[in-house]
Parts: structure tokens; sequence; C-alpha cells
């Protein structure tokens, strides 16, 4: 039943009652005025309240008040969000599950005294010690009222018993009537501002997780960025090598010499056969020198044997008249069979011979020098000596 | 049409190849002796004349191991043109000292592949310029089968 409904029903009973006696008349009068004063103070109470828990228990301490009641209840289930809310006063805080709160609920539509609730509307309980067992609620719950918010919201209110033990006037359920209306329409409103806060929790996650995902975004495309400028370096270095591959590079010719010029010293050095790198002829303290005029004089005296020591090619191309060819390559064969046999006590040995490229006298000559004391090295070689030979 | 079919001849990476391996392959077998008997291969440089003789050691050493390198890289294909132009430039230079050396009438061996070889004739010379023609072959012109085509490939394939 409307709040409004009730009191203007009560509204033309008391214009009856007016017509029947002034004392009436003015009990009806207080009556209103405490009616108004306590839906007006139930007003100033909820109103800055912005959380469903917390109306619900200060609707219930009002609700208590109307009659001194010292324990109540109060449970609203959301059939709809399968949430249960619930408020108690002297018992213990009971933990309603979806389920119980249905039951109760259904067994106090049961026994209300309006069957056909409508939205926003109120209606008593008939019997609520039954429909409320003392066991289940730790109440001894001794008037009830049924609500129902809307369609999937309804709610019980269990009051115990007053103070004074006496029943609930007609005027107290009255008010009650009309302040359970009133409560309705706060709890509407805070429920519809605890929707929009949750709407607003969860705008504000959606955009710190959007933030988060626009922050991820740009660095991603960042690291794309990076990766395509490496994709591109490494492209023009593939093309590049590619390009050098199979093309002539100088480089590669001074890598080769260099790679063989290692390996050819580091082979020498362990080679049976291997030479210095200079020619031991360059090395050596070289033999005393004779000019090509002794050596003529010499020759004619009959006391020196002179020596050839380039190769049978060039000897045979060419050679100073009397001198004996022994090659160094050859001279152990040689040496005894042409020069130790002729070579008298006292004569002397001069050896000639050398190109541009190796001093074939003066590798001759050390070998002379380890057998004969007096072995020379004719200055200027052949060509010294034919000039010699020449002038007058 | 001749000119077509003689240039398809001469430009074929088959020719290519085949010339690659014949050329690498008288390196290589031209620098062994060299290699184990430096000395009687000084001997052979000094016959020319041509090398002052304090270099006549350095070069009987570096000489059959360049040969040896760019013979072996001739045959895998690594390389390629490098290793043909600088088997060229020794090709010009024994051309040169044999043209110099026939000039002046001494009468020395090649000294090619061993020291002891018949005296050096215009023949040799005629051999040596085949072989410099040869070289030109390998380094103007692409052949099959190199080592590094492989690479050229993978690194392609990378690329694409």
């Amino acid at each position: 039943m409307n709040a409004m409904t009730l009191a203007a029903e009560e509204t033309s009973l008391s214009e009856e009652k007016v017509a029947a006696s002034p004392e009436e008349l003015d009990r009806l009068v207080f009556q209103r005025m405490y009616y108004l004063k306590t839906l007006y103070e139930l007003t100033a109470e909820l109103s800055p309240i912005t959380s469903s828990q917390k109306l619900l228990e200060s609707f219930l301490l009002m609700a208590m008040g109307v009659n001194g009641s010292s324990q109540g209840i109060l449970m609203i289930c959301d059939r709809q969000n399968r949430r249960v809310l619930s408020a108690s006063r002297g018992t213990n805080d009971r933990d309603w599950s979806v389920e119980s709160a249905e039951k109760h609920l259904y067994r106090g539509f049961q026994a209300a005294e309006n069957r056909r609730l409508a939205s926003m509307s109120v209606t008593f309980i008939g019997n609520p010690q039954q429909v409320f067992s003392v066991i289940e609620t730790g109440l001894d719950v001794h008037t009830a009222l049924l609500f129902m918010v809307d369609d999937s919201i309804l709610g019980v209110v269990g009051l115990g018993a007053p103070i004074d033990g006496r029943d609930f006037t007609l005027e107290e359920k009255d008010i009650l009537s009309g302040m359970t209306a009133s409560f309705m329409v706060f709890l509407k409103n805070v429920r519809a501002y605890e929707t929009v806060q949750e709407l607003n929790a969860d705008l504000s996650s959606t955009n710190d997780a959007l933030r988060k995902t626009i922050v991820e975004l740009t660095e991603a495309r960042q690291q794309i960025r990076i990766l395509e400028v490496a994709g591109i370096r490494l492209k023009q270095l593939f093309q590049q090598k590619i390009e050098q591959v199979g093309r002539f590079r100088a480089v590669d010719v001074l890598v080769i010499l260099v790679i063989a010029s290692l390996l050819s010293l580091l082979f020498n050095f362990s080679n049976p056969n291997g030479i210095t790198l200079l020619p031991q002829e360059a090395l050596r303290e070289p033999a005393s020198q004779v000019d090509a005029q002794t050596v003529q004089q010499l020759l004619g005296k009959g006391d020196t044997v002179l020596v050839d020591a380039r190769p049978s090619e060039l000897f045979n191309l060419s050679h100073i008249p009397d001198a004996i060819n022994i090659p160094a390559p050859l001279f152990d064969i040689i040496y005894p069979m042409k020069l130790a046999s002729r070579l008298q006590p006292g004569q002397a040995v001069v050896v000639y011979g050398r190109t541009f490229s190796k001093r074939y006298d003066e590798e001759v000559a050390y070998r002379l020098l380890q057998r004969h004391d007096d072995v020379r090295v004719m200055t200027g070689g052949m060509d010294a000596y034919e000039k010699q030979g020449r002038e007058p | 049409m001749t000119g077509s079919w003689m240039k398809i001849a001469v430009t074929h990476p088959i020719l290519g190849l085949l010339l690659r391996i014949y050329i690498g392959a008288i390196f290589v077998t031209a620098s062994m002796y060299k290699i184990n008997y430096p000395g009687e291969f000084a001997e052979t440089i000094a016959g020319y004349q041509i090398v002052p003789f304090w270099g006549v050691h350095i070069i009987a050493l570096i000489l059959p191991w360049t040969e040896l390198i760019c013979g072996l890289m001739l045959v895998l294909g690594l390389r390629t043109r490098a290793a043909a132009v600088l088997a060229g430039l020794m090709l010009v230079v024994f051309c040169v000292a044999i043209v110099v050396t026939l000039a002046r009438g001494i009468p020395i061996g090649c000294g090619c592949f061993t020291s002891v070889e018949d005296p050096l004739s215009w023949k040799t010379l005629l051999r040596d310029i085949l072989w410099l023609a040869m070289t030109v072959q390998i380094v103007l012109f692409p052949s099959a089968l190199q080592l590094e085509d492989r690479l050229l490939l993978s690194l392609k394939e990378v690329e694409g």
C-alpha cells in the first residue's frame, strides 16, 4: 500500500471524525503532526547517506524508534544481481544467503495482508512469528513489513516487541508504512548513486587500461620503427655484401700476399731445405780482393789459378781463357777433379763471376778458403779483365 | 651468327669453370717443388738476372706460396676475380722475364715447375701468354660452381 494513499484515506477518515468531536480532532491533528515530524526527521536523517548499508542501518534504527522496539532486522534481496543486504539491532547479525532470503520473502508473501504487491508499496505480514522463527533470525519478531522497491528488489523489516509490551497502534503502523515508503525512495536513489559510482569506477578502470594500452602501443610503435630501421640497414648491408661478392677488390690481392708471406716464413722456418732471408754471401765477411790488372800480371808469372764460379751455361757462353769452371752447387765434385790435382804449393787462387742477382765468386771463394790460404776475388769480374786485356 | 656463337662459347660459365680449374691446378703444381726446395728456386731466380741479389731469397720464399694460394682459390671458386688478377699479374711478370732473358741470350732453364728443365725458348713465352689469356677470361666472365655463389644465394634468401 502506498504511503500517500494511506495518508489520503486517513484524511478522509479524519474528516468524518472531525464532525464527531473537537477533542478527537485535536488528537488527530497531533497525530498528523507527529506523523509528518517523524517523516521529516527520517528524511533529514537519510538524505545525506550515500551507501545502501548505512541507509539500511539508519532506517532500521528509526523504525525501531517508532514504538521503542529493542530488536530489529532489515533485509533486502536483489534477485536480479543475486545480492542480499541486511542490518540488525539487538540480535546477532546474520549473513543471509540469497536462497534463505528468498525463502523468507516467499513465506512473507504467503502471510502478507496484501498479496498483490506493486512497486514502491508496503504491506504488513499477518503472522510474523511464523514467518520468522526465532531460531532462524535470532529474534522474536513482533511486527513485520514486506516491501517491494521494484520487480527485482524485495525487502522485509522485522521489529521485536515494544519495550512496554503493548501491540502496535494503527497510527504507529501508519507511520511505519510511511517511513518504509520514504526509505524505498531513498534506497532507490542510493542504489542509483551506487550504480553510477560503480559505472564510474568501471569507466575509470577502463580508462586506466586504455591509457596503459596506448602507452604499450606507443612503445610497440617505437620498437617497430627501430626494427624497421634495423631491417633497412641490414638489407643495405646485405646488398653491399652481395655487390662485393664476385667483384674484384685490391684488398683481396693484398690479403693473399700477406697470407702467402706469413705462411712462407712459417713454413721455411720448419723446412729442412729452408733458406735465409738474405743470401749467405751478403751476411759473411767478403773475401780479400784483387784487381784485374794484378790478376793479369800474376797469371803471366804462372803463380795463379783462375776459377770461374758461374753456372756452366754462362761459362760455356764466354769465359777468361785458362779459367776453371767450378759452380758452387757442384763444388764438391769438380774441385777434387779439376783444381786440387792441378794446384801447386804457393799458387794463389783468384775467383771471379758475379751477376746483378748473385755473387757466385764470394760463394766459391768461401769454400776454397776452407782448403787454401791465398784465395782472392777479382773485382770487376770478367768485364774488367777483358777491358784490361784490350788496353795497350 | 658465327660471331654470336663465339661470344656465347667464350663467355660460357662452364668454360670459365674449366679454365679456372686448369689454371688453378697449374699454379698449385708449379708451387709444390718450389715450396719444398726454395734454395733451388732462388738459383733459378738469380739465373734471370732481374732481381737484385738481396731480394732473391725473399721472392723465392713468397712467390711459390702466392702461386699455391691463388691456385687453390681458383679451383675452389673463392674470390675468383682477385685470385685470377693476381695469377695474371704473376704471368705478366713471368712473360716479361722470359722476353728479357731471351733478348739478353742468357741460356737458362725456365724453372717454372722444377729446377731441371729445358732452356727457355719462345715456346715458353707462347705458353705463358696462352695461360695469361685464360686468366683474362676468368677475370672478365662469370664461371660456374663458385663457392661464393652459395653464399650469395643464401644472402639473397635472407634479403628476400
